[in-house]
C-alpha cells in the first residue's frame, strides 16, 4: 500500500469544493413522451453490495476496488450444475481459470465441486496450488509447454489436443517416457454463429477431425477418450449449442460405430453469455441473454441421441467462465473530474480505465451511483485515468452531473477484468470478496511499486556509469570478462513456449 | 447332511487368482504334509457334516462320542477313511472330500455295519469294501441328480439306500449278524426326558447311550446354540407325538427310530436350510411333527419289504418342505440361507446384516424418475390428490437454491423450473402403456377428464408397474412394448391432465390399467436432503413433502478410488496398539482376486483374510470379511463398508456390520439363539463423509450396545488416486492401515 497512489487522495474530499460554474445544457424536447421527463433513464443508486456498504469497502480497501460476491458465485454455479444435472446424468463443470484465477475465487468453485480448466502451465500450476489433483485438471489451449504437458499426461489430466503438431509432440513425449496416455481432441465446426470459430482444434465439417482420430490411432501410443468443442464466446443464441452438440453427438456415434471408440467425456467448452452488453448489442443483457437453464437445455438436447447405455454415457464437462462469474464482480470507482468536450458532450474522468477494464473495448458496462445524484442526465463520456487517448470506459451514457468524489459501480466485471488488467500507468488495485454472511476480506492486496519492479534488473554497465570500471576491458565478450547483463533466466515453461 | 449344490459356502468357495493359484487351505497345519492334512480334515468334517457343519473341532468331539462303543466308532472311522480314499481314487471333487461331503454317508453306513459285524471275517470285510464303494457312488449319483434337477441336497438318502442293501446281504455272510441287529443302535434306550434326549442324540451316531449323547450335545452347543436348541425342540415334539398324539401306542417299527429323525428334521429346517427365526421355528416344529406321522406310515409300508425306517422320515420330510417352499413366487419367511455349510449363527447374522444393509420391500430397486435434484411437493396421503386408492402417489417439482419453483410470476408453464425436464425410467422394464397428445394446461387450470394426462406405464416385475404422469405432449420417446433400461429417458415433465402447474406425478401399481389403485413405493440408494443435518444416502426411502431427492451419480475420480481389478496388488502397512510382539507396524501384501462365480475379493495370504467387495457403479460396497481382526483388511471391512462414489461437500449414511465379524461382546455368544427370535445384534454405524482438500474423509461411529461393540472408523480417500489411510477402533482396539498400491512387477 505504501507506494500505491490512491487518486482520490489527490483530491481532498474533506473540503467541500466550491461549486463551479457549469454551462447549462439544452435538451431537445421530444414529442410523444408522457411528460417532460419522458423516458430519461432514472439512476437508482446502489449503496451496498451483498449488504455491505460500498463506503465501508472503499474505506478499508481503497478505490478503485474490485469486489466479488461469493454468494453470487455459489448461486450461479449451483444453478448451472443443477440445471445440467437435471437434464444429463453425468455432469462435471470445470472452472475456466483464465476468466478469473484469483485463488479465493478458484477455491470457491473447487469447494462447490468444480474442476479446473487451464490453458497454460501457469494456470495448471495455479490449479495444483489450489488443491486440485492433476486428474481434475482439464488442460486445453494451443500452447501447452512440455513440462506441464508431461506432468498432465502422467497425472491423468484431461488433455485436449489442439493441432497435429501437438499430437506429434505428445506422441514423442509419451514414447520418451514410456506412457500410453488417454487424450481428447478438440473439434471446431460451424454452428450458425459468426465469426466462425475454426482457429482451435480440428475441423469437424471438412473431415479433419476424423483424420486426426485416425492419425492418433495409427500412432499406437495415444488412445482417444474424449472430445472437446468450444463453439464460440458470448453466444447469445442458445440454439448454437444444440447444433454443435448434435454434430458432436453424430461424430461420437460414428467413432463408436466405425472405430469402436467409446469416450469417457465430452467437453463442450464454455461461451455462455453473461448479462453484460456487447457494444454491438441493441437490447440489454437481461432481455436477450439466455438463462443458464436455457443453455443447459440447448446443450443437453444436442446430446440426447448419443448411442450409449445410460450408465456408460460420457461425462459432460463444461468450461463456463463468463456466464458464471461476470455478475459476481463489481468495480468500485471514483469520479476524479468533470469536463465539457469540444462537441458539447459532458465527460467525466474516473479512477478506473482500460488498464482495469480491457473488456471495455467490447462491452457497454452498466454504471451506477452509490448515492442519489441530482441533475438532469445527459450524454456523457466516461474516461479512465490513463494519459492515453484510448482510455474510454463508456463512449456514451446518460448520466447526471457527478460531483468529484462520487462513487460509481461498474458492473458486471467479474469475468476477465481482473486477469486482463495491467499495471499500466497506475498500479493495480485491491480485490475484495464478500462472504455469504456479509463478512469481507481482501483477496488480493493492491499492487505496490516494489511488486512492480521486483523482477526488473538494471545491467551493471548502466549502474556503473559511462566509464568502464578499472581493470575491465571496454569490449564485452572477451574471455575472463564477466560483463554480460544479469537478465532474468527463462523459466523452463517460457523456454518451451519460445521453442515452439 | 449337506446341501453342497444349493450354494457355495464363502468358506468352501473355490477361489482362484487369475494366474491360477489355488485358494488357501481351510485348515492350517504347517508341519503336516498337505495330503495328510487333507485326509484328517476330510475325515473330521465327515463327522460334522452329519450336522451340516464343517468344523474339524466339532468333528473331534463327535469322533470321541462314537468311540463310546469302540466297535461302532472304529468301523465308522475306517469307513470314512475308506470312502474318502475311494472318492479320491475315483477323481471326485477333492474339495468336496475335504469338506466331508463324500464321507458322512459312509460314516453312517459303517457305524451301522459296526453294530452288526461280530468278527472280521472275509465276508464282513468284503461287505465293508462293497458298501464303501456303493455309498460313494450312490451319494455322487444321487446328489448330482437331485441338485441338478430339483436343486435339492441328497441328505442321508444314500445312507438309507446303502444300509438297506447291506442289511439284506448281511444275513447271508459269515460273521455278520442279522438284519435287525444294527437297528436297535438307532433306538434310544433311555426313557427319561433328559437321558432320553441324550441317548436319541447319541443314536444319531449309532451310540444310543446318554454319555455319548452328552458329548455330542456339548459339541453341538459349542458349534451352534441355535442347532442345540432345535435339537431339544425336535425331541420335545417327538415326546409329544409319542405320548399325546399316539398316546403311547405308536407302532414299534416307527418308535424305534423316533428320536433322531425328529431331532435331525428340526435342526435342518430350523437353522441349516432356513435363516433361524420365528418362521423357521414353526417350520422346524411342524416338520418334526410331520416326521411322527411319516414314521408310522412309512413303517407300515416298509414292513412287508423287510426294510427298516432308518433316517427315511427325516429325509423325506425335509426334502418335501425344502422343495415345496422353494416354489413360492416371492421371497417370504422362512427365508432360505444364502450359504449352506455354515453354522445357523453365521447364517442368521449374515442374513440379518444383509437385510439391514440392502433390504428392499420391492422385487426391484427403484431410482428416482428424474435426473438431478427434485423436491417432493406432495407425499403419500397428500393434502391434494393422494387419497383413497391413490394414496401411494408422489409429486415432484424442481426448486432452485433460493427455494423458488418458478421464475417470474409462474403464470406461464414455461416459468416453472421442472417444465420439460427429462423424466426417466425408475428401473429396467417394458413399456406397457403410453398416452400422449393431451395438451399442457394453462397454469391454474386442470383437465379432470384425463386425470393423469400424458403418461408412461412401465412394467418392472410381475405385479410391479410404475407410472409417470402429466408429461408434456409430444415429448414421449418410448412406445408400448419397448424395453427400457433404468434411467432411460421416457419423456418430459409437463402440465397435462389434472395438473394445475407443471409437476411430475409418480406411482406404483400392481396392474397395467390406468387409474387402478396404487401400491406402496420407495426409492433405493438415493441421496435425500432436508431430513438430517447433512444430505444422506438412504437404502430405502419414501420421500415426504419438502424433501429433496436425487440419484447418486458417480464422479469419475471417486470411481477410480476403488478401481481394483483382479491381480492388482496392494501393500498395507498395519499399525496396531497392543502388539504382543512389540512390533509397531508390519507390511501386509494383499491381492485382488475374482472367483468362478464372479465374486471379487481382496486376499491377504499373510493373515489368511478375505474381504469381499463390489464397485457397483454409484456405490462401493464391502459384502463380507473373513479373517482375524488384526489384518489390515479388517479395518477396510469396518471403514469402507459402503462408500457412495460421489464427492459431495458433506454426506451421511448408515450401514450395519455383522456382529460376528467384530468379535463378541460378553454374553453375545449365548444370546445368538435368542437373537434368532428377537433382539438386534447388528452394529449400526453412522458414516459421514466430508471433503477436506484433495481428500475425502469418511468417519464412522457405532455406539456400544448390549450386544454390540463400539466401532469408530476413519477412511481417508484420495479421489482419482485411491485409498490412503484407514483407521478402525473396534471394542477399544485400534488398527491403522496405510494403503498403497504395490510397485509394478507383480503378475497382472
Amino acid at each position: 500500500m505504501t507506494t500505491h497512489t490512491d487518486l482520490t487522495k489527490a483530491v481532498d474530499l474533506s473540503r467541500k469544493p466550491k461549486p463551479l460554474y457549469a454551462r447549462p445544457t439544452l435538451l431537445r424536447h421530444q414529442s410523444g413522451l408522457m411528460n417532460k421527463m419522458g423516458t430519461q433513464p432514472r439512476i437508482t443508486p446502489t449503496d451496498a453490495i451483498d449488504g455491505v456498504p460500498v463506503s465501508e469497502l472503499v474505506a478499508q480497501y481503497g478505490s478503485p476496488l474490485f469486489v466479488y460476491s461469493q454468494r453470487t458465485i455459489e448461486h450461479r454455479y449451483r444453478e448451472l450444475q443443477s440445471n445440467l444435472a437435471r437434464r444429463y446424468p453425468k455432469v462435471q463443470p470445470a472452472w475456466s481459470y483464465k476468466t478469473c484465477y484469483l485463488d479465493a475465487v478458484c477455491r470457491t468453485y473447487h469447494k462447490e465441486g468444480s474442476w479446473a480448466e487451464c490453458v497454460s502451465g501457469m494456470e495448471v500450476n495455479k490449479a495444483l496450488r489450489n488443491g486440485m489433483p492433476m486428474n481434475k485438471v482439464v488442460f486445453n489451449g494451443p500452447a501447452k509447454d512440455e513440462p506441464t504437458l508431461l506432468a498432465a499426461l502422467k497425472g491423468g489430466a484431461v488433455v485436449n489436443i489442439d493441432h497435429f503438431d501437438e499430437l506429434a509432440a505428445i506422441e514423442q513425449l509419451a514414447k520418451t517416457h514410456g506412457l500410453f496416455p488417454k487424450v481428447g481432441i478438440r473439434l471446431n465446426m460451424a454452428t450458425g454463429n459468426t465469426p466462425r470459430w475454426d482457429r482451435f482444434g480440428f475441423n469437424l465439417d471438412n473431415g479433419q477431425a476424423w483424420d486426426a482420430v485416425r492419425r492418433l490411432q495409427a500412432g499406437g501410443r495415444l488412445s482417444l477418450n474424449g472430445l472437446h468443442a468450444h463453439f464460440g464466446t458470448f453466444i447469445l443464441d442458445a440454439d448454437n449449442y444444440t447444433i454443435g452438440a448434435t454434430k458432436v453427438t453424430a461424430f461420437v456415434n460414428r467413432l463408436k460405430r466405425e472405430l469402436g471408440i467409446t469416450l469417457d467425456y465430452i467437453d463442450l467448452g464454455g461461451g455462455f453469455a453473461s448479462q453484460n452488453r456487447l457494444k454491438t448489442q441493441y437490447l440489454p443483457g437481461d432481455q436477450v441473454t439466455p438463462s443458464l437453464a436455457q443453455y443447459a437445455e440447448a446443450v443437453t438436447r444436442g446430446l440426447s441421441e448419443l448411442d450409449y447405455a445410460e450408465h456408460e454415457l460420457p461425462t459432460l464437462i463444461t468450461e463456463t467462465g463468463r456466464g458464471l462469474i461476470d455478475e459476481a464482480g463489481t468495480l468500485v470507482t471514483t469520479v476524479l473530474a468533470n469536463k465539457r468536450l469540444a462537441d458539447g458532450r459532458r465527460a467525466v474522468v474516473v479512477d478506473a480505465g482500460v488498464n482495469l477494464l480491457y473488456t471495455a473495448f467490447w462491452y457497454n458496462f452498466e454504471i451506477e451511483t452509490t448515492a442519489p445524484v441530482v441533475g438532469v442526465p445527459e450524454p456523457t463520456v466516461v474516461f479512465g485515468p490513463l494519459c492515453m487517448n484510448i482510455d474510454v470506459v463508456r463512449e456514451h451514457i446518460m448520466l447526471p452531473p457527478l460531483p468529484v468524489g462520487t462513487r460509481l459501480l461498474i458492473r458486471p466485471v467479474g469475468a476477465y477484468a481482473v486477469t486482463q488488467s495491467m499495471s499500466f500507468i497506475h498500479l493495480q488495485p485491491a480485490v475484495a470478496m464478500i462472504g455469504p454472511d456479509g463478512q469481507h476480506a481482501e483477496i488480493r492486496a493492491a499492487e505496490t511499486l516494489d511488486d512492480l519492479v521486483r523482477n526488473e534488473r538494471v545491467p551493471e554497465w548502466i549502474e556503473a556509469g559511462p566509464q568502464p570500471a578499472a581493470g575491465r576491458p571496454a569490449t564485452p565478450g572477451r574471455p575472463g570478462t564477466p560483463v554480460l547483463p544479469r537478465l532474468t533466466p527463462l523459466s523452463a515453461a517460457d523456454r518451451a513456449i519460445r521453442l515452439n | 447332511m449337506p446341501a453342497e449344490s444349493l450354494a457355495v459356502s464363502p468358506k468352501a468357495g473355490l477361489t482362484t487368482t487369475i494366474d491360477g493359484a489355488q485358494a488357501r487351505p481351510a485348515l492350517k497345519l504347517p508341519v503336516v504334509p498337505p495330503a495328510v492334512a487333507a485326509t484328517v480334515e476330510g475325515a473330521l468334517n465327515s463327522y460334522t457334516q452329519v450336522f451340516f457343519a464343517r468344523s474339524p473341532a466339532l468333528g473331534l468331539a463327535l469322533l470321541a462320542a462314537t468311540l463310546v462303543v469302540p466297535r461302532v466308532g472304529l468301523w465308522g472311522l475306517a469307513g470314512v477313511l475308506l470312502a474318502n480314499a475311494i472318492a479320491v481314487a475315483l477323481q471326485m471333487d477333492k474339495e468336496a472330500v475335504r469338506g466331508g461331503l463324500l464321507g458322512y454317508n459312509a460314516l453312517l453306513v459303517f457305524m451301522a455295519l459296526g453294530g452288526a459285524v461280530s468278527e472280521l471275517s472275509a465276508g464282513a470285510l468284503t461287505l465293508g469294501l462293497g458298501a464303501a464303494v456303493l455309498v460313494v457312488l450312490t451319494h455322487v449319483a444321487l446328489s448330482g441328480a437331485l441338485s441338478y434337477h430339483l436343486r435339492l441336497p441328497a441328505l442321508s438318502l444314500p445312507f438309507v439306500f446303502v444300509a438297506w442293501v447291506v442289511m439284506a446281504v448281511a444275513p447271508h455272510l459269515a460273521g455278520v449278524l442279522g438284519v435287525q441287529a444294527a437297528a436297535p443302535l438307532l433306538n434310544a434306550t433311555s426313557t427319561g426326558p433328559v437321558t432320553g434326549f441324550l441317548s436319541a442324540l447319541g443314536a444319531v451316531f449309532f451310540t444310543p447311550l446318554w454319555p455319548a449323547g452328552l458329548v455330542v450335545f456339548l459339541g453341538l452347543v459349542a458349534y451352534s446354540r441355535i442347532a442345540a436348541v432345535h435339537a431339544v425342540i425336535g425331541y420335545a415334539v417327538a415326546l409329544f407325538v409319542e405320548s399325546v398324539v399316539f398316546a403311547g401306542a405308536m407302532p414299534d417299527a416307527a418308535r424305534a427310530f423316533i428320536g433322531f429323525n425328529f431331532i435331525m428334521t428340526a435342526v435342518a429346517l430350523g437353522g441349516i436350510f432356513y435363516v433361524p427365526g420365528r418362521a423357521s421355528l414353526v417350520v422346524a416344529a411342524g416338520g418334526a411333527f410331520g416326521c411322527g406321522l411319516a414314521s408310522v406310515a412309512l413303517a407300515a409300508w416298509l414292513a412287508p419289504l423287510g426294510l427298516s425306517l432308518l433316517a427315511l422320515p427325516f429325509n423325506l420330510v425335509t426334502l418335501l418342505v425344502l422343495y415345496a417352499l422353494a416354489q413360492r413366487p416371492a421371497e417370504a419367511a422362512p427365508r432360505p440361507v444364502a450359504f449352506t455349510g455354515v453354522s445357523p449363527e453365521e447364517a442368521l447374522h449374515y442374513d440379518r446384516t444383509r437385510v439391514q444393509r440392502f433390504r428392499t420391500h420391492l422385487p426391484v430397486p427403484l431410482r428416482p424418475p428424474f435426473r438431478g435434484a427434485w423436491v417432493c411437493t406432495q407425499g403419500n396421503d397428500g393434502e391434494h390428490t393422494h387419497r383413497g386408492a391413490w394414496r401411494h402417489g408422489l409429486d415432484f417439482e424442481v426448486q432452485d437454491d433460493q427455494g423458488r419453483r418458478h421464475t417470474g410470476s409462474g403464470a406461464e408453464v414455461t416459468d416453472w423450473h421442472c417444465y420439460r425436464l427429462p423424466v426417466v425410467a425408475m428401473a429396467a422394464g417394458t413399456v406397457v402403456k403410453v398416452i400422449d397428445g393431451l395438451p399442457d394446461n394453462a397454469v391454474g387450470t386442470v383437465d379432470t377428464r384425463h386425470n393423469w394426462g400424458n403418461l408412461v406405464l412401465v412394467q418392472h416385475a410381475p405385479r410391479v408397474f410404475s407410472m409417470v404422469a402429466h408429461l408434456s405432449p409430444g415429448s414421449i420417446k418410448v412406445v408400448e412394448g419397448q424395453p427400457v433400461a433404468a434411467g432411460a429417458a421416457l419423456g418430459l415433465c409437463g402440465n397435462s391432465g389434472r395438473s394445475p402447474m407443471p409437476h411430475l406425478h409418480v406411482q406404483l401399481q400392481a396392474t397395467p390399467v390406468v387409474g387402478d389403485p396404487t401400491i406402496p413405493m420407495a426409492f433405493h440408494g438415493v441421496q435425500v436432503d432436508g431430513v438430517a443435518d447433512v444430505p444422506f444416502v438412504a437404502v430405502e426411502h419414501l420421500p415426504q413433502r419438502g424433501q429433496t431427492l436425487q440419484a447418486l451419480t458417480r464422479t469419475v475420480p471417486m470411481g477410480q478410488v476403488f478401481d481394483w481389478e483382479p491381480g492388482d496388488r496392494f501393500e498395507l502397512t498395519v499399525f496396531r496398539d497392543l502388539e504382543p510382539t512389540g512390533e509397531t507396524s508390519r507390511t501386509e501384501p494383499v491381492v485382488a482376486e475374482v472367483d468362478l462365480l464372479g465374486a471379487k475379493s481382496l486376499y491377504s495370504a499373510e493373515r489368511d483374510a478375505r474381504l469381499w467387495y463390489e464397485n457397483r457403479g454409484d456405490v462401493f460396497v464391502v459384502y463380507d470379511y473373513q479373517g482375524p481382526r488384526d489384518s489390515g483388511l479388517f479395518a477396510a471391512y469396518c471403514a469402507l463398508t459402503k462408500v457412495p462414489l460421489v464427492e459431495a461437500v458433506r454426506l451421511g449414511w448408515t450401514d450395519h456390520l455383522n456382529p460376528r465379524r467384530l468379535g463378541r461382546a460378553g454374553l453375545a455368544w449365548f444370546a445368538d439363539a435368542l437373537h434368532a427370535f428377537g433382539g438386534k445384534a447388528e452394529q449400526a454405524v453412522i458414516y459421514r463423509a466430508a471433503r477436506s482438500g484433495e481428500h475425502l474423509r469418511v468417519h464412522g461411529l457405532g455406539r456400544p450396545g448390549r450386544w454390540q461393540r463400539s466401532v469408530a472408523t476413519e477412511a481417508v480417500l484420495t479421489p482419482g488416486v485411491g485409498v490412503k489411510r484407514l483407521t478402525a477402533v473396534v471394542g477399544g482396539r485400534r488398527l491403522v492401515v496405510d494403503w498403497a498400491r504395490a510397485a509394478e512387477g507383480g503378475p497382472r
